[in-house]
């Protein structure tokens, strides 16, 4: 990793070692709240994986993020833009969990592990029937098995919906992977859960309509990542309403 | 290498790698209302507390360079945090904790190791009271290390799990923070058990209204603690609302 100052970095994009990976989506509905318990009281919903980064070319060993910019026909809500890590499924009419991805190990502070994260529902398919308690059994950020504690769904909730999921109570700040899940107590319950993680970039507001949200990871308070390809951006709209959104994503190429 | 510069931040990024954390602590009991004879404002805490983890060889802490969080409404504090003394309300006993650390502090160019006083420091209930408009006197040492120093609240009935209550404009005349607490105790209860927290401010949010908000990260570039292995994170919140906050942090090893 040669980049080690401000104009290295700028070096490299004089040299042309950068990537602009364009975004859009849409919400076409009002979403929910996953679940019914009133201590989840923040609406939200996430808008797909709609920018993930490309190839890598020669010469480059990974992706910087430096510049975000999108635009949104929603306002006065917060984003939580990151690297979200699909980490597995439930399918509530079959109680069967599908694992995915664990998160990514990296370096971090000097020593390489996987980076914790706190899990994420996101609504795959609109929840049918009662659709009872979701759990999954993780391991957590210190990787010890863990089971959250049951967590009622929202009846009929619907797709993109998301919110946290329960694991305070068993004092983990986050977890590494999610290895089963489970469902219980519903009525005849359909839909698919899906569960991420999230290395994040920032939450950032959106306070306007007319008003771009231009998120800096390399300027002032900076948060300075490095992505290999094929990564998913992602993003969670902390409201409920319609929405669609377009913007892009550019990236700095690091150097071996 | 000293965090002194953007290319500092960059060239420590870039050897080390940064830490980057999405965490959502909950407060699932709320807050009982503060009055103006324990604390004005009313806080909750937030759990779990985040533990910063292990670090690679050489490397000192880690310095916070971004601090974003979102929750329904009011402020949120993010602070390293020391348990400093624990009173159990049945037996009206003290139990001392740590004293807040010392630190290492940079100012105008100069690195210095100082004996730290809290920035925050709030009265936990850790288990619901029972106990009726309980009077409270902290005895503690104080910013300029002068010992016996009291401060003394008088809480509302029954606080629930999870209330803070402020202690900083209870403490003795002319006092701005507390180095140690040496006793804790209650004039009344059955149950329940407090505990004095100190707070060594690493962030620092806003928030609006529910579903409508809006959070910057207002952390200056450098701020002003270095986060060791084994301390921890913890978040307040100035309402009674019982909800969680989505926290999302960076930091940059010093080494």
């Amino acid at each position: 990793m040669t980049i080690q100052s401000w104009d290295a970095l700028i070096a490299r994009i004089g040299t042309g070692h950068t990537a602009l990976v364009p975004f859009w989506g849409e919400q076409t509905g009002t979403t929910s709240v996953c679940y019914s318990w009133s201590v989840h009281n923040m609406s939200a919903h996430k808008l797909g994986d709609i920018a993930a980064t490309p190839v890598l070319p020669a010469g480059v060993t990974n992706y910087i993020p430096s510049t975000i910019q999108l635009i949104s026909t929603s306002a006065d809500a917060s984003i939580l833009v990151g690297w979200f890590i699909k980490l597995g499924s439930l399918n509530l009419a079959t109680n069967a969990y599908t694992d995915s991805a664990a998160m990514p190990t990296m370096t971090e502070l000097g020593v390489s592990r996987a980076i914790p994260s706190h899990p994420i529902t996101v609504i795959n398919t609109i929840l049918g029937g009662t659709a009872g308690t979701i759990h999954i059994h993780y391991n957590d950020q210190d990787g010890n098995a863990d089971t959250s504690s049951a967590d009622s769904l929202t009846n009929a909730a619907v797709a993109k919906s998301a919110d946290w999921l329960y694991i305070q109570n068993k004092v983990d700040s986050g977890i590494i992977d999610i290895t089963d899940a489970g469902n219980a107590g519903g009525s005849s319950p359909t839909g698919i859960v899906d569960f991420y993680g999230c290395i994040p970039f920032a939450i950032v507001p959106h306070v306007g309509l007319a008003t771009p949200v231009v998120l800096n990871l390399l300027g002032a308070n900076p948060s300075i990542h490095h992505l290999p390809a094929a990564a998913t951006i992602g993003f969670i709209y902390f409201n409920s309403s319609a929405k669609a959104i377009s913007g892009n994503v550019f990236f700095i190429g690091d150097s071996a | 290498m000293i965090i002194d510069s953007l290319d500092g931040i960059i060239k420590s990024a870039q050897e080390k790698g940064m830490m980057h954390r999405l965490w959502c602590p909950l407060n699932d009991q709320g807050a009982t209302a503060a009055t103006s004879t324990c604390g004005y404002q009313t806080w909750g805490r937030y759990l779990p507390s985040f533990t910063i983890p292990s670090m690679g060889a050489g490397i000192s802490g880690a310095w916070m360079t971004r601090f974003s969080s979102v929750i329904g409404n009011s402020g949120v504090v993010c602070g390293l945090e020391y348990s400093l003394g624990t009173l159990t309300v049945s037996t009206n006993a003290f139990a001392a904790g740590v004293s807040m650390p010392t630190k290492t502090m940079r100012l105008n160019g100069i690195t210095s190791s100082v004996v730290t006083a809290t920035q925050r420091a709030f009265l936990v209930a850790t288990a619901a009271l029972t106990a009726a408009t309980p009077t409270i006197t902290i005895t503690y040492t104080n910013q300029a290390g002068t010992l016996n120093r009291t401060a003394t609240l008088v809480l509302p009935s029954n606080p629930v799990k999870n209330t803070a209550f402020d202690i900083i404009p209870h403490l003795q005349s002319g006092d701005t923070g507390i180095r140690a607490v040496t006793g804790i105790s209650t004039s009344a209860g059955s149950a329940g058990s407090l505990v004095v927290y100190g707070l060594l401010v690493v962030g620092t949010t806003n928030a609006m209204l529910i579903n409508s908000v809006s959070v910057d990260p207002i952390l200056t570039t450098m701020p002003l603690w270095l986060m060791e292995t084994n301390e921890t994170l913890t978040i307040y919140q100035a309402a009674t609302n019982y909800q969680t906050v989505w926290c999302a942090f960076s930091a940059v090893a010093e080494y």
